[in-house]
């Protein structure tokens, strides 16, 4: 059952998986530090799409080399980052605009592949984040019309314009027209600009 | 002309699984044995993660 708190925050009940459980244990730590959003194929699962993932895709804003060393350490306690061995190197990728992936110890599947906010984009979905309440769990993922938007207007995979076919029906009675045309606008304007 | 089909086949079921996630309850216990038989099977994977990395920059 999805329930429309408020504009920015949705209630889910859900019997939780593994995956779930994954992403909860990282956020977890994540949370402590910074903001964060869990964007793409994620949040298409969460709301039922029939499939799994290997990756989880996660955005956070920039920050300093010193934050970041807190955060990683601390990540570090329960996960281990499969493209980087250090907190220097994991801080040096995410500078360069790459993706570092963390796995629970000894895992490889599933993985957080985390990015700092880089474009426009990174940072409007941020702005717009929007709370999902799971049990007594909380996440934060992106706008869900932005989510739609780009799926269909950018990315367009087969993949992807099956994920926001699945977020339009599923969340017919919650996504607003409104905030579609508006993405719609901005993410040409600002893909554009990358 | 068989693709085409084939990601409409694909599509149709997406539609028809989303409107049941709607109507019906039991959508996430039967996502939730999907989710975690998929990752149960890939902890018997063999790859290191080298290989594992390989394969993703190739995707």
């Amino acid at each position: 059952m999805i329930e429309l708190i408020n504009e920015n925050t949705i209630k889910l009940s859900k019997e939780i998986n593994d995956l779930d459980k994954f992403v909860f244990d990282f956020v977890d730590i994540l949370k402590k530090h910074t903001n964060y959003i869990i964007i793409s194929g994620f949040i298409s699962i969460l709301f039922g799409r029939s499939r799994g993932t290997e990756d989880v895709d996660i955005l956070i804003p920039e920050v300093s080399k010193t934050e970041w060393t807190k955060i990683n350490n601390e990540l570090f306690k329960k996960f281990e980052c499969l493209n980087c061995n250090t907190s220097e190197e994991t801080y040096n990728y995410l500078a360069d605009g790459l993706s570092v992936r963390f796995a629970r110890k000894g895992e490889i599947i599933p993985n957080m592949e985390l990015k700092f906010a880089k474009y426009d984009i990174d940072n409007l979905s941020l702005k717009d984040k929007i709370k999902v309440i799971i049990a007594n769990h909380e996440l934060f993922i992106g706008p869900i019309e932005l989510q739609i938007v780009y799926k269909k207007k950018i990315l367009k995979s087969d993949k992807d314009l099956e994920d926001a076919k699945h977020l339009e029906i599923v969340l017919k009675d919650q996504i607003s027209q409104e905030k579609i045309k508006y993405y719609d606008a901005l993410v040409k304007e600002l893909w554009k600009k990358r | 002309m068989e693709k085409a089909l084939n990601r409409k086949q694909r599509m149709d079921f997406v539609e028809q699984w989303a409107n049941y996630v709607r109507e019906n309850k039991d959508w996430s216990s039967q996502q939730a044995r999907l989710i975690n038989s998929m990752l149960d099977n890939s902890k018997k994977s063999l790859l290191s993660k080298k290989e594992y990395l390989e394969i993703k920059n190739k995707v």
